[in-house]
């Protein structure tokens, strides 16, 4: 059992037990936090191997594409010495703008140079100068070294066929014939599509191991126990690689150490009904959901799981359930509250405002759970009303269950609509932790019927 | 699979409407249109829900049941829902066409609806997205196309090449095609048998589709 | 047995360029709208296609057209596409043309019936172009129906299909296009050309494979008057090559028609030096009245004579 398991990079971490594996080698991936299983190959022809890790960190580099058609042009990256040369010209945010780690690497590769030969000239042309860190003392330093920064738009910069460069302003026009060093474009490596479908993990639109939810910074991913750091994040992931390191390393010990179950209640599929349509295992935010050899069936792996009955939700032979839980019934007015942010809201404004018995209330764990059946078997009643509140986009922590239950609520209201029935009774609205006085607001107009 | 979709509601309350009936009991199917999402438990739940709604809001007093069978094509399964199907006056159907008229031919003095429409043999592409591969020709000729169909996929069945109708790689037909000629060609090209494609292909024998008549197929070994 | 089974082969055969053109039958059942229009071709041209329920919308039959046309003088091509009739069908109207006088035919796909207004029509698509050519091939070179059958008398047709210098992907349209010169084609009537370098490294590529020498090749030219026709075509017709100088060209003339003419006139010229190019085809889009005039300043009016 290894502690940890690189795939892509590894780094340096003395006190643990650990294994480089190459993505491209990696043959399957099944298990949980604590308990990952690995196949893999050393090499291309070799015999497939299997070991069990704790825990999995992705640190794959971006992909570096120049982001013009000339294969011979230098990158930031590039090693090659070019101290002896005159003068050099230095190009950020060509195609896109530069990340604010191209702009550090760019201006200490500038400000190296000039120390070498200090007769050297430098035109450094950017759009947008990223601070991060300790930028701006670099920023400074190379302009005291004599380096000229230009700044352009999009439309008054252009490299030529020639590798010359045309340079316009209202006031000047001019074409520089000096080498040029251009920053790439970040693209996400070609590794990370089969590390996202093996362990069974989102992708963000760009095709990075990541998405821009609060819930997943710095260096966490849907599922526990997989981390993802630098390049496989996204350009943001080497604005701050030490400390995401450190984070992640941190997080790994107490792993370590000890790993509890997020949830109280454990969710099972049975295996009668369950007919391995993957639904569950596709909409699951946290990879907590594999196929059991074994029982044909799904299984549900415990640790991994976080309880947002995403899967519950979804699963059309209704083979998923939560062990022990009770049957609780409502009439009248009810509130479905994300625990995540409508509830914490709630208590913030004070339960106590309420009137007994006034409104029932209901915690959830994330509005991706309600169900459309349940929805029409409670509107049957003609004095019940339904209002759901639950988190933000970007701000749901199982991901996109905030999306999940908006759409189950407009399918239902569209339903209603159809059948000339009042679809007022049902509502959703978003909410953050903190909008406490929104909740009061809310609750009392939607009371009114006048949300 | 065979892939099939919940008609919309408007539809399925305009056939009840025209039908006396005091108990109806949806049946759903659990296979192909489990799957597919369109006539599952769930979805047979769910239905059921909103038809109790609208029959409250209407003020007719109807009871709704429900029930699930592995699959609804063969009579073993059918014969569990004896009872209950005598036990209400109609029957909704959830399943595909198949399952539909098999339950008529078990309870010919039922009023069988139809509660999907049946598409066609699909492919699961992506999470909710199921598209058309296979139209059962009867004569599979995948082998001379390197595995892309141009009989189900491409609009106009064309054999020898495509017509001069796409645009970007999609069909004239609809955008979100893409057009089998293309992904044939494409396949032909990596894998080295674009020379293969020079070769005639005459026309189709059709009649080993539905043009030569409904099918049957007898499997000796297990007929007897 | 005739050297030649039609005039229009006739012609090219013995090294003529020539001209053909279109027409479209009407939406109803009078046969003075057919002959209203022989009438404005006659002299002008060596053959003229009816098309065959173009964009799927329901005209006059392609042969009781041509029919009505030949009677007038003119020397017809009839249109015949794989979607609104089988094998069977097919078969029996190239019997019926060919017994009718009737001599040329074009065969095509068609275009799925989602283009005209009976959208929710069956279609057939029972054989394809280059299986509708290697048919009708057969029936009158070999004098045997699909199904093997001899006919006591066969059908003759001069055969032609349609080429697509500006489809995607280039390859498989030359796969395409020498399918069809195997399965026995003898011409072929391309798209519109408005890019004529396109079509210039079409043809080059054409004859690298020697099919000039076995299939007389019609370049297609379509006169318009509208800017809005070619932005139209530029957008939304697959396969269509317009670059944007004939647009603006057409935007910045100050009459439109003459400009639309002088266009039409100079890609003839154009086309008309390329090695392989034998003729053109003209097909005004709802601009047939057009035909006569370009033919004219094109410097191919009158037609010489054929023995």
């Amino acid at each position: 059992m290894y502690d940890v398991i690189f795939l892509g990079e590894s780094i340096n971490s003395p006190l643990l037990s650990s294994l480089q594996i190459n993505p491209e080698l990696l043959v399957s991936a099944s298990g949980e936090i604590g308990d990952f299983k690995l196949r893999y190959r050393e090499e291309k022809d070799q015999d497939i191997k299997e070991i069990k890790a704790c825990n999995v960190i992705v640190n794959m580099d971006a992909e570096k594409e120049i982001p013009i058609d000339n294969e011979n042009i230098l990158t930031f990256y590039d090693q090659q010495d070019i101290s002896e040369e005159d003068s050099i010209i230095f190009i950020q945010d060509y195609d896109k703008i530069s990340p604010a780690i191209m702009s550090k690497i760019g201006l200490n590769k500038v400000i190296k140079l000039c120390e070498k030969n200090p007769d050297i000239q430098i035109y450094y042309f950017y759009r947008s100068m990223r601070f991060m860190d300790d930028n701006d003392q670099l920023f400074e330093k190379a302009r005291e070294k004599g380096i000229v920064f230009l700044k352009y738009e999009k439309d008054n910069l252009n490299i030529n066929e020639d590798n010359t460069v045309d340079y316009s302003r209202e006031d000047i026009n001019i074409k520089f014939t000096d080498n040029i060093i251009i920053a790439p474009d970040l693209k996400p490596s070609f590794g990370l599509e089969r590390i996202a479908r093996l362990f069974n993990i989102e992708k963000s639109p760009e095709g990075y191991l990541q998405t821009e939810n609060i819930y997943l910074q710095p260096t966490l991913t849907g599922k526990r126990g997989v981390y993802v750091i630098g390049g496989s994040r996204g350009p943001t992931g080497y604005t701050n690689f030490d400390q995401d390191v450190e984070f992640t390393l941190n997080e790994i010990k107490a792993n370590l150490e000890d790993i509890e179950p997020v949830v109280d209640d454990e969710r099972i599929v049975d295996d009668k009904k369950c007919i391995l349509c993957y639904n569950c295992y596709r909409i699951c935010p946290h990879g907590a959901i594999e196929e059991d050899e074994e029982l044909d069936a799904m299984k549900i792996n415990n640790l991994a799981c976080q309880g947002c009955n995403a899967c519950i939700s979804r699963c059309p032979a209704g083979a998923i359930s939560i062990v022990g839980e009770e049957e609780k019934t409502y009439q009248g007015l009810r509130v479905m509250m994300c625990e995540n942010s409508a509830e914490i809201a709630f208590e913030k404004y004070g339960r106590d405002k309420l009137e007994n018995g006034e409104i029932n209330i209901e915690t959830i764990p994330c509005t991706g759970s309600i169900k459309k059946d349940e929805i029409f078997r409670y509107l049957n009643e003609p004095e019940n009303k339904l209002l759901i509140l639950g988190c933000f986009e970007e701000s749901c922590k199982h991901i996109n269950g905030d999306k999940r239950g908006e759409q189950v609520v407009n399918e239902v209201k569209e339903t209603l609509k159809k059948l000339d029935i009042d679809d007022n009774r049902v509502t959703f609205k978003r909410l953050s932790p903190r909008m406490a006085e929104d909740v009061g607001n809310y609750l009392s107009r939607w009371k009114e019927g006048k949300l | 699979m065979i892939v099939g979709e919940q008609k919309d509601i408007e539809e399925i309350v305009e056939m009840l409407d025209r039908e006396e009936f005091k108990s109806l009991l949806i049946v759903g199917c659990g296979t192909c249109v489990t799957v597919s999402m369109a006539g599952g438990e769930r979805e047979v739940n769910s239905l059921a829900e909103v038809l109790r709604l609208y029959y409250k809001n209407k003020d007719k007093d109807v009871t709704i049941n429900t029930d699930t069978v592995k699959r609804q094509c063969d009579f073993e399964f059918v014969d569990k829902l004896e009872e209950e199907i005598n036990n209400n006056d109609i029957v909704l159907s959830l399943a595909c066409g198949v399952g539909v008229q098999h339950l008529v031919e078990r309870y010919p003095d039922k009023i069988v609806l139809p509660g999907l429409n049946t598409s066609f043999y699909g492919a699961n592409i992506d999470n909710g997205i199921m598209a058309e591969r296979c139209i059962g020709c009867g004569e599979c000729v995948l082998d001379k196309y390197f595995g892309i169909c141009p009989v189900a996929r491409c609009s106009k069945s064309l054999l020898n090449g495509p017509c001069g109708g796409s645009q970007d790689g999609k069909c004239e037909v609809d955008p979100e095609i893409d057009c089998a000629w293309e992904l044939i060609y494409n396949r032909a090209k990596r894998i080295g048998k674009l020379d293969e494609l020079i070769e005639y292909q005459p026309p189709k024998s059709w009649n080993s589709y539905r043009d030569g008549g409904p099918r049957k197929l007898t499997n000796e070994e297990y007929s007897s | 047995m005739a050297e030649y089974i039609s005039n229009l082969e006739k012609r090219l055969k013995a090294g003529q360029f020539v001209v053909c053109s279109e027409m479209g039958p009407p939406i109803g059942a009078d046969p003075n709208f057919i002959r209203k229009k022989a009438e404005k071709l006659k002299g002008y041209v060596d053959g003229v296609n009816v098309t065959d329920n173009q964009t799927a919308i329901v005209r006059m039959s392609s042969i009781a057209a041509a029919k009505i046309a030949a009677d007038e003088g003119l020397e017809m091509i009839i249109q015949v596409t794989a979607r609104d009739r089988n094998r069977i069908g097919i078969q029996s109207d190239i019997l019926g043309a060919s017994s009718l006088g009737l001599r040329n035919v074009l065969c095509l796909t068609g275009d799925h019936q989602i283009f005209g207004m009976d959208e929710e029509a069956k279609n057939v698509f029972d054989m394809d172009s280059v299986e509708l050519i290697k048919t009708i091939n057969d029936m009158v070179n070999k004098g045997i129906l699909l199904n093997g059958k001899e006919m006591e008398v066969p059908p003759k047709m001069f055969i032609g299909g349609a080429a697509n210098p500006f489809a995607d992907p280039f390859e498989m349209q030359m796969i395409k296009m020498q399918k069809k010169v195997n399965a026995g084609v003898q011409f072929f009537q391309t798209q519109a050309i408005y890019n004529i370098e396109k079509f210039e490294y079409w043809m080059e590529e054409v004859r690298k494979l020697g099919l000039h020498e076995k299939s007389y090749i019609l370049a297609g030219i379509l006169p318009t008057r509208s800017v809005k026709a070619l932005r139209m075509m530029k957008k939304h017709v697959a396969g269509m090559d317009v670059p944007e100088e004939i647009i603006e060209r057409m935007e910045k003339a100050d009459d439109r028609k003459a400009e639309g003419v002088k266009m039409a006139v100079e890609t003839i010229e154009r086309v008309k030096e390329i090695e392989g190019v034998s003729g053109v085809h003209l097909m005004p889009v709802a601009w047939e009245e057009i035909t006569p005039i370009v033919i004219e300043k094109a410097g191919l009016y009158p037609r010489p004579e054929v023995d």
